[in-house]
C-alpha cells in the first residue's frame, strides 16, 4: 500500500490503492507509525474504507491506528446524508459509545497514599466486572427502556451521581434519537442486569495522580492541577451495543446487496442513511450510546462512593467531579461545510474521539473558551492524557483525535512475552498496584502491547487534531 | 483438519478445516472455546439444543457461533462442539457444552463479519471467522 507525505505527520494513501476508491485516504501519524500501519494491514482498511459512498473529503486514519474489523481502529469517515451518503454499524463497532469518564478531586498524594492498597480492594469488590457480571443496576424492562431513552438522567433520577456530571458529559449524557422499540429482545435481555459493570478486556478503572500540566490554561478549566487525584474509567454498552450491532450487521449485510452497493469488506455493510433501516439502526445506535452513558455514570457513582467510604469524607468534599465523558465508537450527524456547501456528515468515529474546539456552540460554558476536554487512555501502567480540541481540528478530521494508544501487539505474541504474574510484579514494582480477575488478562493487556501513548499524542498536537493539557501516571488499576 | 487460532492486533480468529459442512461447523465451535479457555476444549458432559438460520453459508456459520456465545453469556455453559444437520441456509442440532473449566483466554463480545469466508478446498471445506474481543 503506497502512502506519500503531505504535512506534518500527514499521509496520504493515493486514490487507486484499493479498486472503487472514492477519496483519498489521510493517515495521521510519525514514521514509525505509518510503518506499523502498514505491516499490520490497517492501511488496507483506510483504502476499504474509502470505497463507502458518499464519503467526503478523505477516509482519515488517527495517530493510534491499528488493524481492526472492517473500519481500522483509529477510523474516521463522514458520509453526505444527501448525496446517497452511508451509515456502517461496523465503522461504529459493537461496543457501541465505549469510552473514557475522568473523575478530578482535591486529594494529593498525602491524603491517600497509605490508603491506596485498601482503595485497589474496596474499588475491586464494588465495581462490578467480567463477563456478564450483574452490575450495579439490575433493570427490568421498562427501566431498562428509560436507560435507553435518557441515559445518564435516567441514572441521576435514581438518585445516583451528581446534576454537574450530566452538563460535563458528550452530548449531556443523552444521545438523541434513541429508539427502544428499535431495540431487539435479546439486547434488552443482555443488558437487564449489566448496568453499572465494567466488563472485560481492555476495559479498566484507574487511579491517578497528575503529574505534569502541559497547558495552564486548559488545565484551569478543567479543574486539574498537578499532584491531584483522579480516576479514569474506560467502559461501554455492554451487551446491549454488541446485540445492536450483531443484529444490525445482518440487516445492513441484506440492504447492501438489495441497494447494489459493494464493498471490499463484508464488515463494511452499509446502507444510505436515507434508508428505513437507517434510521432503525441510528435509533437503536442512540439507545445503546445512552446505554453506556447510563453504565458510566453508575460506575463513577460507585468510585465515589468506595472513596468517600475508604477515606471517610463526602464525595463533595474530596471535589469529585466529572472532567467529562467521551466516546470513542459513535456516528453521528454532524454539520459542516465541504466544497463550498454546509452539509449533513454521517461522521463514524471508530476508535477515534470528537474534539471540538474551543467556541463551538455545544460546549457548556465552563469548556467554551479553551475546548472539549479529550481523554486519552494509556496502556495498563503507562501515563495517560488529557487533550484539548483544536480550531483547527474541524478542517483536519472533522473534529476528531485519537482515543487511546493504540495496540501494538496481537494478545497471543502478548502472552508468549511474559506470564500475567510477571507482568502484575513487574508493574507493582513500579508502585502501581493491580487488581484484575485473572492473570491471563494482564498478560493480554501488557503496556509492551501498546504503542507508547505519549507518542500518540505527540502525533495529535504536531498534527493538529487536538492538545496536550495534563498527564496522569497510575496509581493502582483495576481490570475486568 | 481442524481448527488454528488467526493472529490479529486487537483481536483474534480461527481458520476451521473439515471434509463436510456439518464437521466445518463444529470445529469452528471448537475454536471458538479454544479461544475462550485459552487451551485445547475438553470433552463436553452435556448437549443443548442449538439453531440458526442466514442467507448464505458463510453468514449461517456466524450465526452458529453467536448462538454459541450467547449460550455461554446467558447461562455459563460453554459450547465446545456441535452437532448440526446444516442446509444452505439453516442449521439444527445441539452444542456439546462444559460447565466446569477455567476462563485463560479473552472475553469475545461479537462475531464479525471482517473477512468471514466459508470457501471448498481441495480436500473439503475452510472457515475464516474474526471475534471482536
Amino acid at each position: 500500500m503506497k502512502t506519500r507525505s503531505v504535512g506534518p505527520f500527514e499521509w496520504e494513501v493515493p486514490i487507486g490503492e484499493t479498486g472503487g476508491m472514492r477519496v483519498p485516504g489521510r493517515v495521521f501519524a510519525d514514521a514509525a507509525a505509518i510503518e506499523k500501519a502498514r505491516e499490520d494491514r490497517a492501511l488496507e482498511q483506510v483504502a476499504n474504507v474509502a470505497t463507502l459512498p458518499g464519503i467526503v473529503r478523505a477516509s482519515y486514519a488517527m495517530p493510534d491506528i491499528h488493524w481492526g474489523y472492517g473500519f481500522p481502529v483509529g477510523g474516521v469517515a463522514a458520509t453526505d446524508v444527501d448525496a446517497g451518503g452511508v451509515i456502517s454499524p461496523g465503522g461504529v463497532g459493537f461496543d457501541i459509545c465505549c469510552g473514557v469518564r475522568l473523575l478530578r478531586s482535591n486529594l494529593t498524594m498525602a491524603d491517600v497514599r497509605d490508603k491506596i492498597p485498601e482503595l485497589s480492594v474496596q474499588l475491586g469488590m464494588r465495581i462490578p466486572r467480567g463477563i456478564g457480571k450483574n452490575g450495579i443496576l439490575r433493570l427490568d424492562r421498562s427501566e431498562l427502556r428509560g436507560v435507553l431513552t435518557e441515559g445518564a438522567a435516567w441514572v441521576l433520577g435514581r438518585g445516583l451521581g451528581w446534576e454537574s456530571d450530566l452538563e460535563r458529559s458528550e452530548d449531556h449524557g443523552r444521545l438523541a434519537g434513541a429508539d427502544p422499540d428499535a431495540v431487539s429482545d435479546r439486547a434488552y435481555e443482555r443488558g437487564a442486569p449489566q448496568c453499572g459493570s465494567l466488563g472485560a478486556g481492555n476495559h479498566f478503572l484507574e487511579v491517578q495522580v497528575v503529574d505534569l500540566i502541559a497547558d495552564a490554561g486548559a488545565a484551569e478549566a478543567f479543574e486539574l492541577e498537578k499532584g491531584s487525584v483522579c480516576v479514569m474509567l474506560h467502559s461501554g454498552s455492554r451487551g446491549v451495543g454488541h446485540q445492536v450491532c450483531t443484529d444490525q450487521l445482518k440487516v445492513f449485510d441484506k440492504l447492501m446487496r438489495r441497494s447494489g452497493i459493494e464493498v471490499p469488506d463484508r464488515q463494511l455493510a452499509c446502507g444510505p442513511v436515507s434508508a428505513p433501516e437507517a434510521e432503525r439502526y441510528l435509533g437503536a445506535m442512540a439507545a445503546a450510546a445512552n446505554f453506556a452513558r447510563a453504565n458510566r455514570h453508575a460506575l463513577a457513582h460507585e468510585v465515589r462512593e468506595t472513596f468517600a467510604a475508604v477515606l471517610g469524607r463526602s464525595a463533595e468534599d474530596m471535589g469529585m467531579r466529572l472532567v467529562y465523558d467521551v466516546a470513542h465508537n459513535l456516528a453521528k450527524i454532524e454539520r459542516y461545510e465541504v466544497d463550498g456547501r454546509e452539509r449533513d456528515l454521517c461522521v463514524h468515529r471508530k476508535g477515534a474521539t470528537r474534539a471540538f474546539g474551543p467556541g463551538h456552540p455545544e460546549l457548556v460554558d465552563r469548556y467554551k473558551a479553551v475546548g472539549q476536554p479529550v481523554i486519552v487512555p494509556g496502556s495498563m501502567g503507562t501515563e495517560s492524557w488529557v487533550l484539548v480540541g483544536t480550531t483547527e481540528g474541524r478542517e483536519k478530521a472533522f473534529w476528531s483525535t485519537c482515543h487511546g494508544a493504540g495496540r501494538a501487539m496481537s494478545r497471543t505474541q502478548a502472552k508468549k512475552r511474559m506470564g500475567g504474574d510477571q507482568v502484575r510484579s513487574d508493574l507493582e514494582a513500579q508502585g502501581i498496584l493491580v487488581n484484575a480477575t485473572h492473570p491471563g488478562l494482564l498478560a493480554e493487556e501488557a503496556p509492551y502491547a501498546y504503542k507508547d501513548v505519549t507518542s500518540v499524542v505527540d502525533t495529535c498536537e504536531g498534527a493538529g487534531l487536538s492538545k496536550k493539557v495534563a498527564r496522569l501516571r497510575p496509581l493502582a488499576v483495576i481490570k475486568g | 483438519m481442524g481448527y488454528r487460532i488467526l493472529e490479529h492486533t486487537a483481536d483474534i480468529g480461527i481458520e476451521a478445516t473439515a471434509p463436510d459442512i456439518p464437521t466445518l461447523f463444529s470445529e469452528a465451535v471448537r475454536g471458538l472455546a479454544a479461544v475462550i479457555l485459552d487451551a485445547e476444549p475438553p470433552e463436553p458432559f452435556d448437549r443443548v439444543a442449538a439453531a440458526a438460520g442466514a442467507d448464505d453459508p458463510a453468514a449461517l456459520l456466524a450465526e452458529v457461533l453467536q448462538e454459541a456465545l450467547w449460550r455461554f453469556e446467558s447461562s455459563g455453559w460453554l459450547p465446545v462442539d456441535a452437532e448440526l444437520e446444516v442446509s444452505p441456509t439453516t442449521a439444527a442440532g445441539t452444542f456439546g457444552v462444559v460447565n466446569d473449566f477455567n476462563m485463560g483466554g479473552p472475553a469475545i463480545k461479537a462475531v464479525t463479519y471482517h473477512q468471514l469466508a466459508v470457501e471448498r478446498t481441495a480436500d473439503g471445506w475452510r472457515a475464516t471467522v474474526f471475534f471482536d474481543v
